[in-house]
């Protein structure tokens, strides 16, 4: 066995000087791309939904550093998820809206967006023409509001997927309320594909006891994919004041420290399920989107890291395709899951 | 706007919880606004995830290719605890120059800087470019005591200013130091908007630009609309990426939400809804 470790770390070596000759003339092919209900990603990186979108400074960022092309800057990306889409506008929480802990942070935006109409005139336009596929998170208060978005955005061509976002922690009414419970998770996910045929993620939060048991009905319900994770419920306490920090005490955990336990869920759902899973939570490097593909992600989403590293995407997608020639892997999608199969 | 990584020149401790640190960055690919911040993360800390904000004290150009930025912060938590451990040759990631600058009138009859404590960093090379376009320009800095204020060298054109008179224009040409502190070890004993209405009643200012405690900022604005003074103010929100994504600072105005880090921080006064 160490022989065989010795020789290939030793056919790494080599591998990696001719790397940069290599690159250009194609010569060390990687297939990036995945297949997620039906959709095609160029590679199986996304964003997550409401750490990113629309994104325009960092098509500037991206572009003034060289790592993307004017005109189509997110073309690194195999599909950008947008900030959740409300019918009609939110304003989002009041009071402090971010914290951090160690090793991630905690957030209280409360879904502010423009509404549907706004998010079509402006973001959607702007990001159609940016090279990448768009999946749209939708979020509503009531099963009618999550249809009416999807019915007015059935009018944009430009709009590949959506996911349902069922678990957000930061709202009253919604959100997480449909998330925690699989009867109401079902119903809103089935009163969805009755209004489209396009391909119609569900985003799940780890909020739950046993988070299969939602997976398992919205698959059930009609769901063509699944997300996990959204944040984890959190609070911190202002000790000057000796207050929560958040109006509403509660607030979502996000970033490095909740990759483990998006990992397992990943893992789990992976195992209860038949429709492909984006992972996401915590992803920090090309081996953490490795990780989330071995455990059972199609699509990984790379969130509030963005914040910490702006250039974050454009580099994993960058060495995504090292990683793998470097590793022996030609076709990416062969990690999906791989784990299970061990 | 660049991201890359950036060489500590000095941090110094200038007075109580007020230090100063000076980064080394190559070239920058454009200037540095008045009132822009840069956006920073310490690599060797990774338990902090979010980057925080400062605003540009100063630039200047240290040779050819470097650009310095000089920062001057107030210890507040845990991070800004931690950039005080930080020496010369460290290095810190930098993202900027970030957000809407002040936006300083070229004809002004006069021209009025208000900046609380450690806000006067953002005001700092705005107060330098007025004179420049040959706009009076008044400044009225407060700050908790002497020290503090001689510590953020209120001055123009970074030339600290002798501050043991009160008001004393002598060397200032055409424009004028007002000074107030909490303590009163310097100039007025109290706060510098109780200077404010005075000021404006002996100096038909056109402009106003303010930046400090949001209190202070509220009560400069209010008077800058009573009178009809065009008035910016600049905002401290905490913000996650900086970059208009995560709707972490937003900020309701009168013409709907906007964000602290790239829709500002600098606003029209009359634009926010307090």
């Amino acid at each position: 066995m160490v022989d065989i470790r010795s020789t290939e770390q030793d056919g790494l070596a080599v591998g990696m000087d001719g790397l940069a000759a290599c690159e250009d003339a194609g010569c060390r092919q990687v297939d990036l791309a995945v297949t997620l209900a039906g959709l095609q990603f160029k590679n199986p990186l996304t964003t997550a939904s409401g750490t990113f979108a629309p994104g325009q400074k960092y098509a500037e960022l991206w572009t003034e550093q060289g790592v993307a092309k004017s005109g189509a800057a997110f073309a690194s990306l195999g599909a950008v998820t947008t900030k959740g889409v409300s019918p009609v506008a939110w304003p989002g929480n009041t009071g402090i809206r971010i914290d951090e802990s160690a090793s991630g942070m905690l957030n209280s935006i409360g879904l502010e967006n423009p509404g549907v109409e706004a998010f079509c005139a402006d973001d959607l336009l702007w990001l159609a023409a940016q090279g990448a596929p768009i999946i749209v998170n939708v979020c509503g208060h009531t099963v009618a509001e999550y249809v009416a978005v999807i019915e007015r955005l059935e009018q944009e061509q430009t709009v590949s997927a959506y996911e349902l976002n069922i678990s957000c922690p930061n709202i009253d009414n919604s959100g997480m309320a449909f998330g925690i419970d699989p009867v109401a998770a079902a119903k809103l996910t089935k009163a969805c594909r009755a209004v489209t045929s396009r391909p119609m993620i569900v985003k799940l939060t780890p909020n739950v006891t046993d988070i299969t048991e939602v997976a398992r009905a919205v698959e059930a319900a009609g769901a063509d994919a699944l997300s996990l994770i959204n944040t984890l419920a959190g609070m911190t306490i202002d000790l000057n004041r000796r207050k929560p920090v958040f109006d509403r005490v509660v607030a979502g955990l996000s970033g490095p420290a909740i990759k483990p336990v998006a990992l397992w869920a990943v893992y789990r759902v992976y195992q209860a399920v038949r429709i492909p899973l984006i992972g996401m939570g915590g992803v920090r490097s090309v081996t953490d989107v490795v990780e989330f593909m071995l455990a059972g992600a199609t699509v990984v989403g790379i969130g509030s890291y963005s914040f910490t590293d702006p250039l974050v995407i454009p580099r994993i997608a960058r060495q995504l395709a090292d990683w793998c020639a470097e590793n022996g892997v030609e076709q990416v999608s062969s990690l999906i899951g791989a784990l299970h199969a061990a | 706007m660049i991201n890359a990584n950036a060489k500590v020149v000095s941090n110094i401790n200038l007075t109580g919880n007020l230090w100063q640190i000076v980064l080394a960055i190559d070239e920058l690919p454009e200037l540095v606004i008045p009132g822009q911040y840069v956006h920073l993360r310490l690599e060797q800390k990774a338990e902090h995830m979010l980057r925080r904000p400062f605003s540009v004290h100063r630039v200047a150009v240290t040779s050819e290719e470097l650009t310095s930025l000089t920062l001057t912060y107030q210890v507040f938590g845990e991070f800004t605890q931690h950039m005080t451990g930080l020496v010369e040759g460290d290095s810190v990631d930098l993202l900027g120059p970030l957000g809407q600058g002040w936006r300083l009138p070229v004809r002004a009859k006069a021209a009025l800087i208000v900046g609380g404590g450690v806000g006067w960093a953002a005001l700092a090379m705005a107060a330098g470019s007025l004179p420049a376009f040959s706009v009076p320009t008044y400044l009225l800095v407060g700050a908790r005591n002497a020290d503090y204020l001689q510590a953020l060298s209120v001055g123009i054109n970074d030339r600290p200013y002798p501050l043991d008179s009160y008001g004393s224009a002598a060397e200032l040409g055409a424009s004028f130091i007002h000074l107030a502190t909490d303590d009163g070890s310097l100039g007025h004993h109290g706060m510098n908007t109780e200077l404010l209405e005075e000021l404006c009643d002996n100096v038909e200012f056109d402009y106003i630009a303010a930046c400090g405690p949001e209190p202070m900022l509220v009560k400069v604005a209010a008077l800058a609309l009573e009178r009809g003074i065009s008035c910016e103010v600049s905002l401290e929100r905490r913000m996650a990426c900086g970059m208009g994504s995560c709707l972490s600072c937003t900020v309701q105005t009168r013409s709907g939400s906007r964000k602290v880090c790239s829709d500002g921080p600098v606003f029209g006064a009359g634009e926010i809804i307090w």
